[in-house]
Order: C-alpha cells, then structure tokens, then sequence
C-alpha cells in the first residue's frame, strides 16, 4: 500500500501528488493521510481541525481517482494537537482518541477504511500515564471501528520504542480483540433453560457442560496480566507488569525464530534495490 | 516647570520632560504601548506607537519602556503559565510591527537604532517543518534579540551567507525528520569553510535532534524544546 501525506494546512506537496500518481498508476492502494496540529496547522477546535483535515484528504483522493479510476483508498489521520503550554504535541492526550474517533466517523460516512497511528502516550516509561493514556484513546479507536493502525511499543510521543511496552500493547490489543466480540446472544448464550435447571442457591454453574463449553470462549485469557493474592505475589518477586513484560520479552528474543523470506524473492527485491540505486546515484 | 532630570519618575534619564502635562501624556502613552503588547493588539500598538512619534516622544524610550517592558510582563506571565504560546506570538508580533514604526522615525532622526543581539535561525534543506522554529524565534524576540527568519526548507549556502550578511550572535537550525539532520553538519562545515564558524555561535534543534548529535557535529549548543533554547542562547551570548 502506498501512504502519502498533505502538508497542513491546506497543502497537496509535489512529491505527495507525485507519489499519489506513482502509486495510482502502479495498481496499488493508497493511504491518504492528513497530520495536522489543532491549535499551530489546524484550527484549535476538533471541528475545524476535521473539517480542514477533510478538505485534505479528499484532495489526495480525487488525484488518485484521477491518475487510475476506482484505485483503493484509505482515510488517514495522525492528529495531535499541541499543548500551549510548552509546545510539544500531545499525543496521548483524550483529544487524540477523539479525533480519532471521529475521524473513522466522517471516514466512514464516505465509505472509506480508516487509519490512525496506535493510541500513543507522552508518557517516558511504561507506567501508569501510559496505561491510561493508551488505554482510554485505545477503546475510543476500537468503539469507533478504526480499520488500520500502526506503531505499538511507543513511549514519550513515539519518539522512544519500548520492547517491554509493545508486549503489553499487544495484551491490551487482545483485550480489545475480546471488546469487539461484545455479548453474543443466541438461545445457547441466554442459557434460559439452564438457569431454570441449576434454579435458587445453592445450584451452581461450575460442574455444567455449558461452562466447559463457552467459558473459554466468553473470556480472554490474559497472556501477561497477573491476576493472584497479594501474598502469592509477594512469594514471586512482587513483579510489576513492566517486569513480567521484560520477562517475556527476554524470552522471545531468545526462543522465537523469524520466518526469512523466500530466497527468490529476497533475490528479486535485491535487483530491485540495486536497480533504483544505479538510477538515483549512478553506480 | 518640571526640572528633574527625568529620574524622579523613574523614566531614566533620556527624556526631559518640558512641563508636569507632558510626563502625563508621556505616561499615557508608554502605557498604552505596554498594554497593547501585552493584549496582542497589533492595531492599537501600532496607533500608540504613531501617537509617541506625534507628541515627540523619544522612540528608543517608547521601544525600551514601553514595548521591551510589555514584552518582559508577557514573557513572566508565559513562564508562570497564565499565558501560552498563542498570546505570546500575538505579544511579539504587536512589538514587532510598533517596533517597526519606531525603528524608521529613529533612522530618519540620525539617532541611533538600539543595539540588540541578532539571530538568525531557519529550517534546514529538504525539511519543510517549521512551528518549533517558530516558536524558538519568538521566544527569542520575547527575550530582545532581533530575528532574522530564514523560513524553511533553506539551502546550506543560505545559511552562510546569511551569517557573512547579518553576523549574527547565534545561528539556529532546526531539523525535525532524522533524514534531514545531517542538513544542520553540513552548514556548520560550511561556515567551517567560508571561515565564519568562529563569527558565531550555532545552535541546532528539534524532533531529531539529541545533545550527542549536537556535540558530534560541533554545534555550540542545543535546547530540548524552546525555553531551554533561549536560557542556552542567553548563556552562549553571555546574558545569563
């Protein structure tokens, strides 16, 4: 997939209409992207920021229509808005799960896929500020059917990569992947008949088929979160999460091993680098 | 009549005024500068700044208490956060544009401009990124340096000439994409070559840039966001 960005505000640059061109011709899909900052290259308001983001978009897209009919599009947006305070961009501020909510919104009022970058934190470790921040913006992107994302494992803004994080990142994604299940309701689910038959205390559930059957299925078994007594933690080490991540961390980094490309295309991609290479630098 | 040399009021001893009326009117209208820098307000700067011209007022008074003055109450609202960014570009660009009124009538008097430290600062080649530049130049300008803005985008060659041109106290250049950064090595080499490296003090930022980057490529100096690049430019200047 071809990604191509605008320059906020309010420009289409040469080498994006360019590649837009290149990409459209090709035969690939494009991701059209816009990264305004709401207060310094959007309007401070979320509304201004998505209409001015909109007008963006959409410019990208008619070029792409243009260069080849029908072509595939992505909506994308990585919008931050900067904290007047100092500033910097907020990415892990409510704000960012906002526009990204609302983004997939008008994304899908036009009945494109939507992309955001991953819920990001400012945040310097992988503590709590970062939990929260990646959580909540990760449940609006979820609630509001975020198609396509990119970057786990960020840390202060996405300026830092944190294996450790990245493995919890990936819990909440699993998490998240639970969310999106919902409640299923179904005559095997409202399980009338069954409550009927374990009827008033003291019936209980545990030795039923039914819970052998769905328990699994209705919850997501947590690969890393800890869930014991406080003196059961306290005999193993007292290990935060950011530990028990490193944990496996260091585990995967030593046991787990990378499928290679395939040699002919490895070969193919090499002719390919070297040929564009010869063209650009001459050797 | 009013006699003093001035100093009873507190004004320094450049103005003397003729009559009790006009140190009012004097007070009034440096006032008038002060708050107007303080509000932002371009417009209503500018009339005050034309108003001092009018009533004779000296201009490098007016500049000094009254638009330096605003500058400094913006400039301490800003660090104890009851102002942000927005009110202080707005507070810059209002001293900017009274300053320029004042500057032309201090040329067309023979008097002589007041000296300020000079910066030049820009984004370097290939880099279009330009909103930390800008915050740095303005909080440069808060803090009485004159700026030359070079914009983005600028060629290596610009940014030399630019120092041979304006010999400023400090260049800045700024980088935000980690593929332009070598941009920032490049000018200082060239400077190295035009022989103007020692003229000046470089200074270099922004997303990609880290304090080891700065000291690999032989910068003078480097701020982590813009506050802390005006406290190191004031240092590298000798003003702090």
């Amino acid at each position: 997939m071809g990604t191509s960005a605008s320059s906020s505000p309010l420009v289409c640059g040469e080498e994006m209409c360019r590649a837009i061109i290149e990409y459209a011709r090709a035969g690939h899909p494009i991701q059209v992207q816009s990264g305004a900052t709401p207060g310094a290259t959007a309007p401070a308001t979320l509304a201004g920021a998505l209409v001015m983001q909109n007008a963006e978009i959409l410019s990208g897209m008619v070029l792409a229509q243009l260069a080849s009919p029908n072509i595939g599009m992505l909506y994308g947006s990585e919008v931050m808005p900067m904290d007047m305070r100092t500033g910097r961009l907020a990415a892990g501020a409510v704000e960012v799960g906002i526009l990204t909510a609302a983004g997939a919104q008008v994304a899908h009022f036009y009945g494109f896929p939507y992309m955001a970058l991953f819920p990001m934190t400012d945040a310097n470790s992988p503590d709590q500020q970062c939990g929260y921040e990646k959580g909540i913006q990760l449940v609006l992107s979820v609630l509001a059917g975020v198609n396509y994302c990119v970057n786990g494992g960020g840390l202060e803004d996405e300026c830092l990569l944190s294996f450790e994080q990245l493995v919890i990142d990936n819990e909440m994604c699993g998490m998240m992947g639970r969310l999106l299940q919902g409640v299923n309701v179904d005559e095997d689910s409202l399980a009338v008949d069954l409550i009927k038959e374990v009827g008033p205390m003291p019936g209980t559930f545990l030795n039923k088929r039914h819970t052998i059957d769905f328990w699994k299925r209705e919850n997501y078994i947590p690969r890393l979160s800890a869930r014991m007594s406080h003196t059961r933690w306290e005999s193993e080490g007292s290990k935060n999460i950011v530990e028990l991540a490193r944990e496996k961390v260091t585990e995967i980094l030593k046991t787990h091993r990378p499928v290679p490309l395939a040699e002919e295309v490895d070969r193919e991609l090499n002719k390919v680098l070297e040929a564009v290479a010869k063209e650009k630098l001459g050797n | 009549m009013w006699t003093s040399s001035g100093r009873e009021s507190g004004l320094g001893s450049r103005y003397i005024p003729a009559e009790r009326g006009a140190i009012v009117e004097q007070n009034e209208i440096l006032d008038g500068l002060r708050q107007a820098v303080i509000d932002g307000q371009r417009e209503v700067v500018e009339r005050w700044a034309n108003e001092a011209i009018q009533k004779g007022l000296d201009p490098l008074l007016a500049i000094e208490e009254g638009l330096r003055k605003g500058l400094d109450v913006v400039g301490g609202s800003f660090r104890r956060g009851e102002f942000f960014l927005p009110e202080l570009l707005m507070a810059a660009e209002a001293a900017k544009a009274a300053s320029a009124i004042l500057e032309k009538e201090l040329e067309r008097t023979g008097a002589q401009t007041p000296a300020s430290r000079v910066m030049v600062i820009g984004t370097v080649a290939g880099d279009i990124h330009d909103i930390g530049k800008t915050l740095v130049a303005v909080l440069f300008k808060v803090a009485g340096f004159s700026v030359i803005d070079l914009g983005v985008n600028v060629p290596a060659e610009r940014f030399v000439e630019a120092v041979k041109e304006y010999k400023p106290d400090i260049l800045g250049l700024s980088s935000l994409l980690t593929t332009t950064a070598k941009g920032q090595k490049v000018v200082i080499d060239g400077l190295e070559e035009a022989g103007v490296r020692r003229q000046v003090k470089v200074m270099v930022g922004g997303g990609a840039i880290t304090r080891d980057w700065a000291d690999e490529i032989g910068a003078d100096g480097y701020g982590e966001d813009a506050a802390e690049a005006v406290e190191t430019g004031e240092k590298l200047v000798g003003l702090l």
